[in-house]
């Protein structure tokens, strides 16, 4: 852990700790994310997180996302090699995974909230936001997460079809965990993995850079894999029939 | 005389050097890092032509978050954190 922590603490400030260092983590590296993905302009001054005098737009908000996604593959990375996750056996593995990825989770949850809480700016018009909404922002971190699970379980030695597969597992293995864990946190923060209005946002997230051509010197995610909305579509449907 | 503040500001920048070491070499990128004592819930990015690095400065209120955490997950019992 990366604050002083003594041999008095409980259990639950020992976990309040690491999820202050998985935050510090996360606030540095999402920075980084920013310089590697081209985000700060040589000639231009201070980049604020948050600026009230920044404007939104759908576009920044894509920087915003893949600061973040960016951050969480390489904090996965960290963290699985911080655990020397490959010389345990694969059960312990799976279950360390599990581990990682719910407190990870539960780190950004908090986060998101507190600076939320900290720079509110909840326009009608999410455009003009600089920051996608909390709720866009867990979504599409359970999105990078996958991929930084799949990379991890790559370098230890899976084929990619078989890390694609066990980062499936472990996700939604832990989706409900997470759930629980919302139900009982004092954050206002709704989340349903099949929320219509935050998956269409992050889909527009990733289909804003292929419609802006100027934006082409940044990083950008690939597009939407073929198929993903026509995935979508059938939960909407599926979940319609269950109501 | 030992300050504690800044022995562990010292560690924690430490600790961010290190884990940024590896992406900076690959990416031939310089990095510096401070930690303002300015009371603010932000982190800024910018490059620094003098240095000709990055500079990411990442404000104090940012490294104080225990009390705003603890509200949020006062909740929780020793059960539920044996996930």
């Amino acid at each position: 852990m990366i604050f002083e922590h003594s041999c008095n603490d409980t259990y639950r400030e020992e976990l309040n700790n690491l999820f202050s260092s998985i935050i510090l983590l996360h606030i540095f590296f999402h920075e980084c994310g920013h310089i590697i993905a081209g985000h700060v302009d040589k000639s231009q001054s201070l980049l604020y997180e948050y600026d009230a005098s920044r404007k939104g737009s759908f576009a920044v908000q894509e920087h915003e996302m893949v600061a973040d996604w960016w951050s969480t593959k390489q904090l996965f990375n960290l963290m699985f090699h911080a655990v020397n996750l490959f010389n345990e056996d694969n059960d312990e593995k799976l279950r360390i995974l599990k581990k990682i990825t719910i407190l990870y989770w539960l780190s950004l949850t908090l986060e998101f909230q507190i600076f939320d809480n900290k720079h509110p700016n909840h326009p009608s018009d999410l455009s003009s936001l600089t920051h996608p909404i909390p709720t866009v922002r867990l979504y599409y971190t359970i999105e990078a997460t996958r991929e930084g699970i799949s990379d991890v379980l790559l370098q230890s030695g899976l084929s990619l079809e078989n890390a694609d597969k066990g980062a499936d597992i472990i996700v939604n293995a832990v989706l409900d965990t997470i759930n629980s864990f919302l139900g009982i946190m004092n954050v206002p923060i709704d989340f349903k993995k099949f929320d219509r209005d935050v998956v269409e946002c992050y889909m527009k997230l990733r289909d804003i850079p292929y419609e802006i051509p100027r934006d082409a010197q940044y990083l950008h995610l690939a597009p939407l894999p073929d198929g993903y909305r026509e995935s979508i579509e059938e939960c909407y449907r599926i979940i319609n029939e269950q109501e | 005389m030992c300050n504690n503040l800044n022995d562990n500001h010292k560690r924690m920048l430490d600790l961010l050097y290190a884990m940024s070491e590896p992406i900076c070499k690959e990416k031939n990128i310089r990095l510096g890092i401070s930690f303002p004592a300015e009371g603010k819930l932000n982190a800024c990015v910018y490059y620094d032509h003098s240095y000709s690095s990055y500079q990411i400065q990442i404000f104090s209120d940012c490294l104080h978050l225990f009390y705003p955490i603890e509200t949020m997950t006062d909740r929780f019992t020793k059960d539920d954190l044996l996930f």
